[in-house]
């Protein structure tokens, strides 16, 4: 009885400790110039941090808030795979935190209480455990996503990302509230296996709607629109916590639902395999933007939408195999939930990188850089390790999910299944879309870092403000770590996937092959390690000389460029391009409009003004007309309440 | 731990051996085209040359440039290690061949931001060149490696693919591997940088590819480079020789089988090498722009290959 009652007081201070310091420093706003919110903003970060080891001491995390309201509860309850998402996704907030109150220009009193709102509101969504809380939780997401990208700006960018995210929050309100009626109960956890009960079409339709619902927020077509806009319109480290925090946020609770809650009682291979080709096709089209994009920021932009298609082609495929094979399902689990977690490592230093660079440079396009790495050799160092992991170079973090990804494709025991067909194409999927995004990469790093410097801002970059190279350096440290202790983390996150998804195989059971990271990484190390040391033995002499350039000597523009760089694979793949040369009077270039833009977005659009156009034709500004409106739909209303 | 010390050895085989064979290939070609040809030690030679000479690098070069060719001639030792050659037992239970697909990446990667170290045009180019031949050629790679693992069914480890399949005889002969093998030439060659995708006897031609990477590099850099680049087409041979036709390979580290297995590794190696040569001496250079055809038919034939043991 006592240990009961500890653990609840342990439980009650823990989850205090967390919540409390953003609420207050919300309220704290522009106190001290924000400076308090952030430091109570940080400090319930480094609490979240300790979510995994809390959840370890205490069994059943699970409590109720003491709020009252209308609709019902405020529940939250914390199982293995939340705690641990939790912890990571608050190691990332806390290193964007501490990198926007150290880099001078990124510092706003506002954004101070906003990431409060944004940390108390991931970390409720991610940990809630009923209908009111996750809806509200994610609303508010949206919203405070909303107001943090605003750059003083027309904010065009946040207005579309506001439209599109609620036109999937509409969706994931129908599902909830659908699912909340059919069982009958507030919290998520009595919803086990609700998909027997819904029977297969509203299992369906309920699927479809998460996945389209959380998906315009992880950039799934044609909802992408807003993120190339929204990460490079907005302040970097809301761009970085969008792209990370939040994104965690949309696969964790997406994984969840789809997989505790309705669950694979019935057969979801057709809509599994839609849902697979949809990520499939979102997955190449980030792949084959982020390759023509100038700026740093648009690049990872639709880097990150390829990463998050990647994963919920993973989630999507836990549906096709669910019939097939349990230990396949587990494993094509754990691969898509850990990319989503390496993802939110690496791509968090990337935006902290590319931040760094906007701000000693004053330059925003990765044409007017170059030679970074020779004025500043430990930003461009952790760069280094970004890319790596971004490009699944081993032995880095985003190296050993792709890895795990290739593993389930390449499962033997799909062979069984009438799906196995579709395993050589997103096989060859991966592969293509791996090597595109990787050419990306190697632009964005090369043309930043290496070659010489384009511009006046690159030849002299601006010292950085000290301490600000801390965060990237931890999280560059993180990914290391991720990629060489995997195993371990496979492990713990294993268990959370086959509990939270009743599975009852981990996912070594469908494994084919083999691979340690420890030791893989370890035996590049050391091979390395070897060749320098030999080389240092006998010495030699080095000269440095210019670069060669044809008996002249080379200007900052004599050296290839981003475009240039890029323009074999445009036109390789220039059915997919079109055409990309523009022409103004004399001068010619090369510009890309989106598609789906032109296509879907803007006839929508003018469709919309025509409509408004239509209806503004019945607002007269006459009394009169507006009291004979009212007594047409008083008639009408109770012609339908008689009739019907 | 035997098996470790053979897969090191076998790994030290490789790197020793591969010299040799660009010297053979030298050697044959020039003999197709009526010269005498340098001798076949002439590779080693030149790595023994570039080795003892200073080094100038360029000074709008960062510590990455001098890093690169360590990372570069690595990930090739790594990747020997796990590569069947002589026997089976390689090291290949700590990456299998998915990891050996994505060492080939690092490769690559460390490569191209070489290349666009120092900011000359042709370093430029030739890593955006590679980068788009490589979109290409990597999924075929994949592919065409994962055919043999399915089709023997001994998962990804490439030693126990090679070794299940030499134990399937004749059996394992079908199209899935013959699709497979043949897509996987056409890599090796476009991997390779050799004729008919990149000339790798050129140099400042605006051709190049492989070659427009190395320019700036000079003494041990450039030394590092060329070996690297001579283990990468060895460890392609000693895949296509011990992993799609894996018949003769060591299966257990018996002293007689090990004798039998040099034997017909080094005659396999010779029958590859000059085939290579020839294929080289008889095929001209395409246009860099029509290289993607060839590289696609290799990408079909091993989806293909791949298909058809669904399929088939």
């Amino acid at each position: 009885m006592v240990m009961v009652v500890e653990t609840s007081a342990l439980l009650t201070s823990y989850l205090v400790a967390m919540f409390l310091p953003p609420a207050l420093g919300m309220i704290a706003g522009r106190l001290s110039s924000g400076r308090v919110s952030y430091l109570l903003c940080s400090f319930s970060c480094i609490v979240g941090m300790m979510c995994y080891p809390v959840w370890n001491a205490v069994p059943g995390f699970t409590m109720t808030f003491p709020l009252g309201s209308a609709l019902g509860d405020y529940a939250v309850d914390v199982d293995m795979l939340t705690s641990i998402f939790v912890s990571i996704s608050s190691l990332v907030f806390l290193m964007i935190v501490v990198h926007m109150s150290h880099s001078g220009h990124g510092y706003r009193p506002a954004m101070a209480s906003m990431s409060c709102a944004l940390f108390v509101s991931c970390m409720l969504c991610m940990m809630a455990d009923t209908v009111v809380l996750v809806l509200v939780a994610w609303e508010v997401v949206s919203l405070v996503t909303f107001l943090m990208g605003d750059d003083g700006g027309e904010g065009g960018h946040r207005w579309r990302f506001l439209v599109i995210t609620h036109v999937g929050g509409m969706m994931l309100i129908c599902a909830f509230t659908y699912m909340w009626l059919v069982s009958g109960s507030q919290y998520l956890h009595d919803w086990t296996g609700l998909g027997e009960r819904m029977g297969a079409t509203a299992s369906i339709a309920v699927i479809l709607c998460l996945f389209i619902g959380f998906g315009t927020k992880l950039g799934t077509l044609p909802f992408h629109v807003w993120m190339p806009d929204m990460y490079s319109g907005s302040p970097t480290h809301t761009s970085a916590l969008l792209t990370t925090v939040c994104s965690n946020v949309a696969v964790l609770v997406l994984f969840k639902t789809v997989f505790s809650c309705v669950g694979t009682t019935h057969d979801m291979v057709v809509p599994g395999v839609a849902l697979c080709i949809l990520s499939a096709a979102t997955a190449l089209w980030g792949a084959m933007e982020s390759m023509i994009q100038r700026e740093p920021r648009r690049i990872l932009a639709y880097s990150s939408m390829e990463n998050m298609a990647l994963v919920t082609m993973c989630l999507s495929l836990g549906l096709v195999f669910s019939d097939a094979s349990e230990g396949l399902m587990a494993l094509v689990l754990l691969a898509g939930l850990l990319h989503a977690l390496n993802h939110s490592v690496f791509k968090s230093l990337m935006m902290l990188v590319v931040d760094s660079v906007e701000d000693v440079t004053g330059e925003g396009s990765i044409d007017r850089y170059g030679g970074i790495a020779c004025s500043m050799p430990a930003l461009s160092a952790v760069a280094l390790v970004g890319i790596a992991s971004l490009a699944a170079v081993p032995p880095m973090n985003g190296f050993v999910s792709e890895w795990l990804m290739l593993q389930s494709l390449l499962g033997t025991d799909v062979l069984a299944s009438d799906m196995r067909v579709l395993m050589p194409l997103l096989v060859a999927m991966v592969g293509v879309c791996g090597m595109v995004v990787a050419t990306s990469y190697a632009r964005l790093y090369g043309f930043t870092f290496l070659g010489r410097p384009r511009s006046p801002g690159a030849s002299e970059p601006r010292a950085q403000r000290r301490g600000s190279l801390v965060p990237l350096v931890v999280l560059a440290a993180s990914c290391v770590c991720m990629g060489l202790f995997a195993t371990p983390l496979m492990d713990r996150m294993s268990a959370g996937v086959t509990e939270a998804a009743g599975i009852h195989q981990g996912y070594t059971a469908a494994l084919s092959g083999t691979m340690d990271p420890l030791v893989l990484g370890l035996m590049i190390a050391g091979t390395v390690a070897v060749l320098v040391a030999a080389s240092k033995v006998v010495s030699y002499g080095k000269a440095v000389d210019d670069t060669w350039g044809c008996g002249g000597t080379l200007d900052e523009r004599m050296q290839y460029s981003s475009e240039g760089f890029s323009q074999p694979i445009v036109r390789v793949f220039h059915p997919f391009y079109g055409d990309t040369s523009r022409r103004e009077g004399d001068r010619y270039s090369t510009g890309f409009t989106e598609p789906f833009v032109k296509y879907i977005y803007a006839p929508a659009g003018r469709l919309v003004m025509v409509l408004s156009e239509r209806i503004t034709r019945i607002q007269t500004g006459n009394i009169q007309s507006y009291l004979s409106y009212i007594l047409v739909t008083l008639v009408v209303a109770l012609l339908a309440v008689r009739l019907l | 731990m035997i098996p470790t010390v053979i897969g090191i050895l076998q790994a030290v085989a490789l790197v020793l051996v591969a010299p040799l064979v660009s010297g053979i290939v030298s050697k044959t070609k020039a003999r197709m085209q009526g010269r005498g040809g340098a001798s076949v030690l002439q590779p080693y030679r030149d790595i023994r040359k570039l080795l003892g000479k200073d080094s100038t690098v360029s000074g709008s070069t960062s510590w990455l440039f001098r890093a690169v060719p360590f990372v570069c001639m690595g990930s090739m030792i790594v990747l020997a290690m796990m590569t069947p050659f002589i026997y089976t037992g390689t090291l290949a239970p700590f990456g299998d061949l998915v990891a050996v697909v994505y060492l080939f990446t690092l490769y690559r990667f460390s490569m191209v931001l070489g290349g666009l170290e120092g900011g000359s045009a042709f370093g430029g180019m030739g890593s955006s060149r590679e980068m788009m031949m490589s979109v290409l050629i990597e999924p075929a790679l994949l592919l065409a490696i994962s055919t043999l693992a399915i089709l023997s069914g001994a998962g990804t480890d490439m030693g126990d693919i090679s070794e299940s399949l030499s134990g399937m005889g004749l059996l394992a002969v079908g199209p899935a591997l013959i699709l497979a093998g043949a897509s996987f030439t056409i890599t090796l060659l476009a991997e390779n940088a050799r004729i008919p995708f990149d000339n790798p006897s050129t140099h400042l031609e605006l051709t190049m590819v492989h070659e427009a990477m190395l320019l700036e590099y000079s003494g041990r850099g450039l030394a590092m480079m060329e070996l690297s680049s001579m283990v990468r087409l060895t460890v392609f041979m000693a895949m296509l020789g011990s992993m799609f036709f894996p018949w003769g390979v060591a299966t257990t580290a018996e002293p007689v089988d090990i004798l039998v297995s040099v034997a017909v590794t080094s005659a396999k190696m010779l029958l590859m090498t000059v085939t290579l040569a020839a294929v080289e001496s008889v095929l001209c250079k395409t246009r860099l722009f029509k290289t993607p055809n060839l590289l696609t038919a290799s990408f079909m034939l091993s989806l293909m290959a791949m298909m058809s043991l669904y399929i088939l």
